[in-house]
């Protein structure tokens, strides 16, 4: 017991060690479109697009050398692997600060662009053939190549030729340390620069490194063009470099990297690169008139699942059942049992909704005040609706949406009837059809928003699951504080395979408002871009509490056409930072007829805002405008928006349009990844 | 009581002999401790021959003005601009028209914000290698907390960089670990999502200001950053909230203790402590050593109240 240790508490890859990486990597390429024979061996760069959290630098850091050489079977050398393998990989992400104090260095010389790409180029040179020179020095270990052997006299020689060495220089450099000492002194001396540049008042200090600025490709492509791997027996034989978090980038940062990859399929270096939706901040290279092009120049692979294989079943389910259990395997205590165990399958909506309502009748009335309005059942009384009355609130709240929704009474009551007795009916068949496959779940938003003493419930593998919006760092953050909470709260539960549905509640709201809290603190457009997730948030809130369900479930919108740019751009970075998802292609928007691309919230933000975790089709009642920018927004003109012109008779079938997503009762199947 | 050991002093009454100082550098904001160290020191009638204060563009200087032109002494007045990012190369320039080898120099960090004086000790500390320094703190009575806890040094948007001269020689090295040594302090919650997305070091070290000003705010610091420490095995240090050598010494302690790391520091605590942040980075500027500061959209002046101990510190 006292061993414990949360199986999800390790969830960020970036702070991983290579031996947990190779252990808690889950295989996803059976599920995938793109192999992993495509990434090691591709000629042409391919980046991974997906959201935080989406598993991009799990996947880039099990292609490292770290990793790779992690993998040997007994007796083998690295040097053998990457033979084998054909391919090296060398993992390079740089830290947001980092990156910054690159891209002040400018600011010391009036901002001078061709500076900033320069030095840029310079250490981005540096820092990869620095880590070259590491993997080459692993393979002369590997050979046993001793300081005095010409092989190792002639590998070190040649990439003393790559680092075009003045003579002197060149003498004082005897082995592959001293090379090594020699590269990170040069990258040193550029962070020596930028402090010395800080304090220099009389602007005395200059950029003298050793020979002069490192051009583009002349460390890193221009080796694969020595014999030095020949020599070691890699033929046919690829570097990846694996870049994580483009999107981290500068304007200048990218025009660097973005010439590599123009020129990255002739010889080279592969770029495989892990970016955010929107990471791109530009297409331009160093040439101005030259570009980079998907298909040409890179190919893209969507890192959300929207590119399973068509025909094939949502992998999301069953790829986080793997993850989870590769870690739940690692702890002792928790190991007998799978996520499903701890979990549950899914959630109990009528004991929640029982849970909900307490014996009270406050639905009751509050749907007879508009039941009354209309004309045929302006006389209904509460005695009247005794006929719906049962142990089963959501069966009550079905009548009386069907009454508001200007059924007659016989008609609903011959439906319920009909419905507990199991006869086939055409009134049967309407309750089954809204009961079971479409307002079940609405019912439960609408009792809470209605009493307000239960918050809904979010708990179950699949509510976590649609929770997580298809991000699986996501899940592992919502499975690390049920855990966590599991533990201090109910570890005997905890330890014998059960964590309740008050704790992943709990941990799922914990989470929800942490992510909420966290938008305002997105460098540049954080306060903006918190304004506008609550705006669509508490929008969408107010649709949910709507007793006509007008729009069950909604979170989709569409972008209105006439935005300005900035809040169009501010569109983007909401993107990249996955506070809403963009579905995958373009979609009939309802709201205004026409195909354009319509996002969705991400779910995450569900329990903040008292919203579904579902993505389902149908109407969209909202289309975001400036306004959704705006402090003055008032999220309750939605629905008066929409009641306009709707007086008197409400309309009968007002679910038109509405798709269906379940074919019976709620299955786990229909967890749908986006 | 004078406290020797680590050359701080307490300063308790008026009869306590300051240090002699002919030139001083001060930061006027609307706080009241802004310019509480220099009053007593005009009191006092120290030698005291020139004064820079520095203050954001947009200050009301009114109260400022008035005291200063009560005072027989030459004075000038640099505006910076409100955000903390900004090239202080100009402010240095007027930093170095005031210094020479033979004046002694006293710069009070009261409410001068941490990226600045972070500079401003840098460009003395290299410029003037030998020179004495004096620096001048005023505790402040209260913070401004709102609902007890929530406290917001920074407003808006947050941007996490190095402080200009406290890069460190930070090569990209994925095999070498980076430890951070995070200076607790009171604001909510932009460290706790930021460490991990910006930062994500390999591991923390957080050091919380014990004992503080008061002694809840060693509590509310603890509380206010309990996201970033849910990992059991993680050991808080602490050092005192008002003694940079304590924490320059802790920091020397870890760095020794976590001897393959590179370091990060975040000083979100005390100025003190900020000061012992960037003593040890300048001492160990041979090795990986980074500050990182989360440079706000906009720096709070209003971050405290009252008038409290004032500490002299020998550096």
């Amino acid at each position: 017991m006292y061993n414990y240790k949360n199986p999800f508490a390790e969830y960020n890859s970036n702070v991983m060690s290579s031996e947990q990486i190779a252990a808690l990597f889950a295989d996803p390429f059976d599920l995938f479109d793109i192999s992993a024979s495509d990434i090691a061996n591709e000629k042409s760069s391919i980046i991974f697009i997906g959201g935080r959290g989406t598993g991009k630098t799990m996947l880039l850091r099990q292609f490292s050398y770290s990793v790779q050489r992690l993998s040997l079977n007994s007796g083998h050398t690295y040097l053998e692997k990457a033979r084998n393998d054909k391919y090296v990989g060398v993992y390079f992400r740089v830290d947001n600060p980092l990156l910054r104090s690159l891209e002040s260095i400018a600011a010391y010389s009036n901002d001078d662009t061709r500076f900033a790409e320069s030095i840029f180029t310079h250490y981005f040179e540096l820092a990869v053939f620095k880590e070259y020179v590491e993997i080459i020095r692993t393979f002369i270990n590997d050979l046993g190549l001793t300081p005095e052997e010409s092989n190792y006299i002639k590998i070190v020689s040649e990439l003393k030729g790559l680092l075009q060495l003045n003579c002197s220089l060149c003498d004082t450099i005897k082995d592959i340390e001293g090379l090594l000492s020699f590269v990170v002194e040069q990258i040193n001396y550029i962070w020596k620069y930028q402090s010395d540049k800080a304090i220099d008042i009389d602007d005395s200090v200059k950029f003298t490194p050793y020979c002069g600025l490192i051009l583009q490709g002349r460390l890193t492509n221009e080796i694969l063009r020595t014999d030095i791997f020949k020599n070691l027996g890699l033929d046919d034989f690829n570097i990846l470099i694996l870049l994580d978090e483009f999107e981290n980038f500068s304007n200048i940062q990218q025009k660097v990297l973005n010439t590599a990859m123009r020129f990255t399929k002739e010889y080279g270096a592969k770029l495989r690169i892990g970016m955010r939706p929107n990471g791109f901040k530009t297409y331009a290279t160093l040439d101005d008139e030259d570009f980079v092009k998907e298909g040409r120049d890179y190919r893209k692979v969507e890192f959300s699942f929207a590119f399973v294989k068509k025909g094939k079943r949502n992998p999301y389910p069953e790829l986080i059942k793997m993850i989870a259990q590769k870690r739940l395997d690692l702890v002792d205590q928790v190991s007998d049992w799978n996520i499903v165990d701890f979990l549950g399958r899914e959630e109990d909506l009528e004991s929640e909704a029982k849970e909900i309502v307490n014996g009270k009748t406050k639905h009751f009335t509050m749907y007879l005040k508009l039941i009354n309005k209309i004309e045929m059942h302006k006389n209904l009384s509460i005695d009247d609706l005794s006929f719906c009355r049962d142990a089963n609130p959501l069966y009550e709240m079905e009548c009386l949406l069907l009454l508001l929704r200007g059924n007659d009474v016989e008609f609903v009551k011959k439906a319920f009837e009909d419905y507990k007795n199991g006869n086939m009916s055409e009134e049967q068949n309407k309750f089954s059809n809204d009961y079971d496959n479409k307002y079940k779940l609405s019912f439960v938003f609408i009792l809470s928003s209605i009493y307000k003493n239960e918050d809904k419930k979010y708990y179950g593998f699949t509510d976590y699951c649609q929770l997580s919006s298809g991000i699986i760092g996501a899940f592992l953050e919502l499975c690390r504080r049920a855990f966590e909470n599991a533990y201090f709260e109910d570890r005997a539960a905890l330890f014998n395979g059960h964590i309740s549905s008050d704790i992943q509640t709990n941990a799922a709201y914990e989470y929800s408002y942490s992510e909420l809290d966290m938008t305002r603190r997105i460098a540049n457009h954080g306060s903006s871009l918190r304004l506008f997730v609550d705006n669509i948030g508490n929008a969408f809130g107010e649709i949910h509490k709507d007793l006509y369900i007008r729009y069950p479930e909604t979170n989709l919108f569409p972008v209105s056409t006439n935005i300005s740019s900035d809040n169009c751009d501010l569109i983007g970075i909401a993107e990249r930072w996955s506070l809403i998802i963009k579905k995958p292609n373009l979609q009939d928007s309802k709201a205004n007829g026409k195909k354009q691309d319509i996002y969705y919230i991400n779910r995450i933000f569900a329990p903040a805002f008292k919203l579904s975790y579902r993505t389902r089709g149908g109407l969209n009642p909202i289309e975001v405008d400036d306004s959704y920018f705006s402090k003055e927004f008032n999220p309750k003109s939605i629905l008066l928006e929409k009641k306009t012109g709707r007086k008197g008779k409400a309309k009968k079938n007002e679910e038109i349009e509405q798709m269906q997503l379940f074919t019976g009762a709620f299955d786990n199947s229909d967890v749908k990844g986006e | 009581m004078n406290y020797d050991v680590y050359k701080m002093t307490k300063i308790e009454s008026t009869s306590t002999p300051f240090r002699t100082i002919d030139s001083y550098i001060c930061f006027y904001t609307k706080e009241d401790r802004a310019l509480n160290a220099l009053q007593k020191l005009c009191v006092k009638n120290s030698g005291l021959k020139r004064i820079l204060v520095l203050c954001f563009v947009d200050e009301d200087k009114t109260d400022l003005m008035n005291f200063l032109t009560a005072q027989k002494i030459d004075i000038s007045v640099v505006e910076l601009n409100k955000d903390l990012s900004c090239n202080l190369i100009n402010c240095l320039k007027s930093i170095d028209s005031y210094v020479n080898d033979k004046t002694s120099i006293g710069v009070d960090i009261s409410c001068m914000p941490i990226p600045f004086f972070a500079q401003i000790l840098r460009f003395l500390y290299k410029r003037y290698e030998t020179k004495l320094i004096t620096i001048y703190y005023t505790e402040p009575v209260h913070y401004n907390l709102d609902r007890l806890f929530d406290f917001s040094a920074y407003n808006g948007e947050i941007d996490i960089k190095a402080i200009p001269g406290y890069e460190g020689k930070t090569s990209q090295k994925n095999e070498t670990q980076r430890i951070l040594f995070y200076i607790m302090g009171f604001e909510v919650s932009y460290l706790n999502r930021l460490i991990p997305q910006e930062i994500n070091p390999d591991n923390i070290a957080p050091i919380n200001g014990f004992p503080s000003y008061f002694p809840k705010n060693k509590d509310i610091s603890l509380i206010n950053n309990d996201g970033n420490f849910f990992e059991d095995d993680i050991d808080i240090i602490y050092a005192e909230a008002n003694n940079p050598f304590e924490t320059f010494n802790q920091m020397q302690l870890l760095m020794s203790k976590n001897s393959s790391y590179c370091i990060d520091i975040i000083p979100a605590g005390t100025k003190p402590m900020a000061l012992g942040a960037c003593l040890f980075a300048l001492k160990n500027g041979n090795t990986d050593c980074r500050i990182i500061f989360p440079f706000p959209a906009e720096y709070n002046t209003r971050q405290s109240s009252g008038n409290g101990t004032v500490w002299e510190y020998a550096i």
